[in-house]
């Protein structure tokens, strides 16, 4: 859809509202439940385990270049290398995208800086590998077993290079945890990893991280978003099975914008 | 092309033809020379801004500049670019409505056309300005239709029109290939032709979006300026491997090859670009044999290679995954080896007496492959896809609003 129609438009606004609603309870002081992720629980323990072996951490972001997915991956970078600096821990951030390492570089120098560990920083931790996607694998697993990593993070947006990079980790006997929201990948990251956390999970690590009320509230407000997407899905065969293709909703959803 | 020659179906952007005109145009001697020193001078002035400002008024900047940003792509996506028309008419005494598409056009060229010239070889011009045309038909509503299916230019009419730089539309139609007179009052518009009379009133969209004829240029903007990040990626590399190689550090000639890569594909890569496209029979140029040497020889095969070592990683990871451990691990097996049977032949074989079109035709394997792949499979895809594009809208909503926490975006957790 090039332009939005007056449907979409309505829906657009409506759902907006919503989340922002929450978000807006939820720092009114108001306790919203959320339920655990067992991924997530396991990222403080798998950075510790690395600590315990005495091996660096690697968190790789996958393909994707400076977009909403690898802004979340930079997130949960900054928490693990708060972590890692904790007890002066490294965590390698190998990358495809040169535009991402100043802003991986900062976030991590900020981590490391919060718990007064800046000698433990390695700028040159942050590598860019390759523009080329198994240019990139080999680097990954290269890095994997030069440095025998104890834990491997991988976040982010991953093709055909995911398996080849986690089943190396498994190699090496690292404890992994992988995230992506791309479901083409999620089978072969189940396979490799000790914690998959899949679909719209990646989008709520933070707010699961965290007990920041903004986070908690956008969370249950996206929640809520979907539970409406549902109802119209569900109206929608509802009333294509009643009255044929061409009823009131289906003329909405299909109006074309301009 | 310069911006606002082409044909787009948007109406043109704010100021885009003075830009087109005066920014996005060729220059050439002293005034090529002074854009190229004002470029590099506003870019280093903006970076000594930048630096200049402290981290917390750099990050309001940045969330200024991010609000603008989504605020630019949500206007181009919400509002109109008025391309759509609609209207009723009286024809003949039969009530018929109409819609029509409006397209935003360079005028035509009133001077003959001479042969076709390239591109780069034709001379640059500034931007014609743009008008509106109109295409649509003319049909009987349905309470007129007689039986049987309309017939176009008795039943359907063609219209066709343009818009004046006063706002008024000529408009053009015909009745059984008869060109009507139109006479306008306002929006409406008596018709008049040999045999016939009738009315027409129309309502063409407002033009109200200006910004989406950005979105090209913008996004060109956006690739140029990653383009220059390789270089970020490149010092990078080759201050890591600089080091290792100068402090013959283990695993130095891995750095050798770094830079031994980096400088042939370099040098042959630009080389073979000055020299002319190869013929068949003529001896091959150093500089093309050193670039298929790096490009075909090296890179590809080893790329292949990588990409080979799937098939082996495959087979360990379905080991892990199939081993038989709990009753979802036994269900898992058991579903992947019913796929696999039906995707392969001797599989298919396995069922093939079973008559496809018979009552137990719902056995055969490639038809319990075909369901598993197409009905619980896609269920749960696209269940995970739905839930990732909601998680991803309300990210997106909190990163536009600048309410994401973390400590890229100055909030900490």
């Amino acid at each position: 859809m090039e332009f939005a129609n007056p449907f979409a438009l309505i829906i657009l606004t409506a759902l907006s509202a919503l989340v922002l609603a929450f978000i807006l309870t939820s720092t009114g002081g108001r306790e919203l439940f959320i339920r655990r992720v067992p991924g997530v629980d396991a990222i403080d323990e798998v950075v510790g385990r690395a600590v315990e072996l005495g091996r660096p951490i690697l968190f790789s972001v996958g393909l994707g270049g400076i977009d909403i997915t690898t802004l979340q991956a930079i997130t949960v970078i900054g928490h693990v290398a708060k972590i890692a600096a904790r007890f002066r821990n490294r965590v390698i951030v190998p990358v495809v995208d040169p535009m991402a390492i100043p802003v991986i570089e900062e976030v991590q120098r900020e981590s490391y800086a919060s718990e007064r560990a800046e000698e433990a920083f390695n700028p040159e931790d942050i590598r860019f590998l390759s523009g080329e996607q198994f240019a990139y694998a080999a680097g990954v697993v290269g890095i994997m077993h030069r440095e025998r990593v104890g834990a491997t993070f991988f976040f982010g947006n991953f093709a055909a290079e995911a398996l080849v990079m986690a089943e190396s980790g498994q190699q090496v006997g690292a404890v992994q945890i992988a995230s992506t929201p791309d479901s083409n990948q999620i089978p072969f990251f189940l396979a490799t990893c000790d914690y998959v956390i899949i679909g719209e999970e990646y989008y709520a690590v933070t707010a699961l991280m965290s007990r920041d009320p903004v986070l908690r509230g956008s969370l249950i407000g996206q929640d809520y978003v979907k539970v409406i997407l549902l109802l119209l899905i569900v109206l929608g065969f509802t009333l294509t099975t009643i009255m044929g293709p061409g009823h009131f909703l289906a003329k909405w959803f299909a109006g074309s914008g301009g | 092309m310069p911006q606002g020659a082409s044909s787009t179906p948007y109406p043109p952007g704010l100021l885009q033809d003075w830009f087109a005109t005066h920014v996005f145009c060729p220059l050439h001697g002293v005034a090529f020379v002074a854009a190229i020193i004002a470029t590099v001078v506003a870019f280093v002035a903006i970076l000594a801004g930048l630096q200049s400002l402290g981290s917390g008024a750099r990050r309001r900047l940045t969330m200024a500049c991010t609000f603008v940003a989504g605020l630019f792509y949500l206007l181009a996506f919400v509002l109109t670019p008025g391309n759509k028309a609609s209207g009723t008419a009286v024809i003949g005494g039969k009530a018929c409505a109409f819609r029509a598409d409006i397209t935003w056009d360079t005028a035509p060229d009133p001077t003959p056309q001479g042969p076709p010239v390239d591109d780069k070889d034709k001379p640059w011009q500034p931007p014609k300005p743009k008008t509106r045309t109109l295409k649509g038909a003319v049909e009987l509503t349905p309470a007129e239709k007689v039986k049987g299916e309309p017939q176009p230019g008795v039943d359907i009419l063609p219209i066709e029109g343009t818009q004046n730089a006063d706002g008024t539309w000529d408009l053009k139609l015909a009745v059984d290939e008869t060109p009507v007179a139109l006479t306008r009052t306002g929006r409406s518009y008596a018709l008049a032709w040999t045999g016939g009379s009738g009315t027409l009133t129309f309502r063409a969209g407002i033009p109200l979006n200006r910004v989406k004829g950005y979105e090209q240029p913008l996004g060109t903007f956006m690739i140029i300026m990653g383009g220059f990040t390789i270089f970020l990626g490149l010092i990078n590399l080759v201050m890591l491997h600089g080091k290792v190689l100068l402090g013959a550090r283990r695993g130095w000639h891995n750095s050798l090859a770094f830079f031994i890569g980096l400088v042939g594909m370099t040098v042959f890569g630009l080389w073979q670009l000055q020299l002319p496209a190869l013929e068949a029979g003529q001896p091959v140029p150093l500089a093309h044999a050193g670039y298929k040497l790096f490009f075909d020889g090296l890179l590809k095969p080893l790329q292949s290679t990588t990409f080979a070592l799937l098939g082996f990683f495959i087979v360990s990871a379905a080991y892990r995954a199939f081993r038989i451990r709990s009753t979802e691990a036994a269900l898992m097996t058991i579903v992947a080896f019913v796929v696999m049977l039906g995707q392969v032949p001797m599989g298919q074989a396995l069922t093939a007496w079973i008559p496809a079109d018979g009552p137990f035709g719902w056995l055969r394997i490639e038809t319990i492959t075909n369901w598993l792949l197409t009905t619980p499979n896609t269920a749960a895809t696209r269940g995970i896809l739905f839930g990732s594009v909601t998680g991803g809208f309300a990210l997106s909503l909190r990163v536009w609003l600048s309410l994401e926490r973390g400590s890229y975006f100055g909030k900490e957790f």
